[in-house]
């Protein structure tokens, strides 16, 4: 026993010091984390939330086997989901913006690797960068005109998958330590087929910028590499469609839409691998916890999604 | 110097006695790990507002913060962790024998643990460790005479085996 408080402190610190097996965390993994941690505050209401509900990730790569060929235009809707003649024959193009330099490739944290025997994903990694000043994506709920399409488009597009009823959470504003903060309003859909659950989920935001400065202002915000491409339709709205990317827990992949109204409204539409057998909702502190890896791939292909952009574009 | 050279500098000097911390307060190397991790991370993301003349305390705090929260949370490792992570820890590095106090340290709750750590492993002040956990110092005072006695019939316990 020890003698006194001096003596505690003393031997404490001793076997604190004592022998220790070696450091498993490298620089890069830490940095890759907190790059992403960094955007998901600048982004949106709630890191917790945005990061598990699949808008944010990092990385880029041509994945064209998880989903639909990367090279596939997006295709005319031919009237399923919408009606708007803007949205035959659209014309996509890539961003004219030279391609980032990658800080890194992903790999999963050793923490929460891939179920075994799954492929793990060369993927590299860009700096999304400092966040626009000019669009916000702080989640205010989206207008029910929006919403509505939105549910309608995605059931419409995924069958003869499973699409489940409209998950909504509120993650209240904390007013005290961010006085401009609103209430963040997090939507998602489960998405089922014989491979699994996905989901996608919806995210608002606002701009001050017109369409294409606000797409240009964020052609590499969501941490690709390589410069996303974009449909600018004949009312001024644009379309502006991501590399599929991956970021941890597991091996989570994500493929984002983001969609400039003339209005300045702004939208973020993102389908994951995962869904809502992979993630709960902590009542105590409106947080989502991630539990399960998901499925392999994604649920729906690049034209499903752009299917669901398109109807959005015509309902605000 | 940039944010990432600057943070990459303070990782490299203070990674280990983060990992330490984390071990002192929840002895197990893969957590204590994890929650090293966790508050570099955290760290980076408030990099630009850390003062560098205070930016060990401010590891120290997170640390601490971090692991209290898993333990808040009671299953907070498992909601993390995918698969059970291959063994990190070399067979003698954790052993009862050779860290007895710590080995005791873990029969103290929580939050009196982590009084205790701070203030004896980290000689942080009352009113610093209260600082540190966002308490009262009279709460500390309480929370370290309670977390003393518990570690003393711990450590007692341990070094006065049972007898037939």
């Amino acid at each position: 026993m020890w003698e006194n408080e001096q003596e505690l402190s003393g031997r404490l610190k001793s076997e604190v010091d004592g022998p220790a097996p070696a450091v498993r965390t490298d620089l890069v993994e830490v940095l890759k984390r907190g790059r992403r941690r960094l955007l998901v505050r600048r982004v949106g209401a709630s890191a917790g939330v945005l990061a598990v509900v699949g808008v944010v990730g990092f990385g880029t790569a041509a994945l064209g086997d998880l989903a639909a060929p990367r090279d596939t235009p997006p295709a005319g809707d031919g009237g399923v989901v919408t009606t708007s003649p803007a949205t035959v024959g659209p014309e996509w193009t890539t961003v004219a913006q030279p391609a980032r330099t990658p800080y890194g490739t992903f790999t999963p944290a050793w923490t929460a690797p891939p179920p075994a025997g799954r492929e793990i994903l060369s993927i590299p990694l860009c700096d999304p960068g400092a966040g626009s000043q000019s669009t916000t994506w702080n989640s205010p709920r989206p207008p029910e005109s929006v919403l509505d399409a939105w549910v309608r488009a995605v059931a419409q597009v995924a069958s003869p998958a499973t699409v489940s009823e409209l998950n909504t959470r509120v993650i209240p504003a904390n007013k005290d330590k961010h006085p401009d903060s609103v209430d963040g309003h997090v939507q998602w859909l489960d998405v089922t087929d014989e491979h699994g659950t996905g989901s996608v989920d919806l995210k608002a935001g606002r701009t001050t910028l017109d369409p294409v400065a606000a797409a240009d202002d964020e052609a590499f915000a969501e941490g690709n590499c390589a410069p996303p491409r974009r449909l600018v339709r004949s009312d001024g709205t644009v379309l502006q469609f991501y590399p599929v990317q991956a970021s941890e827990p597991f091996q989570s992949l994500a493929r984002v839409l983001r969609v400039y109204t003339p209005t300045g409204a702004t939208y973020a539409i993102s389908v994951v691998n995962y869904g809502s057998p992979d993630f709960e909702f902590r009542e105590e502190d409106a947080s989502f916890n991630r539990t399960g890896a998901g499925r392999e791939t994604l649920p729906l292909t690049e034209e499903q999604l752009t299917r669901i952009g398109l109807a959005l574009g015509d309902a605000r | 110097m940039g944010r990432d050279d600057e943070f990459s500098r303070f990782f490299a000097s203070r990674f280990d006695q983060a990992r330490r911390t984390a071990y002192a307060l929840c002895g197990d190397w893969v957590e204590a790990e994890e929650i090293a991790q966790g508050a570099f991370v955290r760290m980076y993301a408030h990099w630009p507002k850390v003062r560098r003349e205070s930016a060990e305390a401010y590891l120290r705090t997170v640390v601490t913060r971090l692991f209290l929260d898993t333990r808040r949370r009671g299953r907070g490792r498992e909601q993390s962790v995918a698969a059970p992570p291959e063994s990190a820890v070399d067979a003698d590095t954790s052993s009862d024998e050779r860290q007895p106090l710590l080995a005791a340290l873990r029969h103290v709750p929580p939050r009196q643990r982590a009084v205790l750590v701070l203030r004896y492993v980290h000689d942080l002040s009352i009113e610093q460790v209260a600082e540190a956990l966002g308490c009262s110092a009279g709460t500390v005072k309480s929370q370290a005479a309670r977390g003393l006695q518990t570690l003393r019939e711990a450590y007692r316990g341990a070094a006065t085996p049972e007898t037939a």
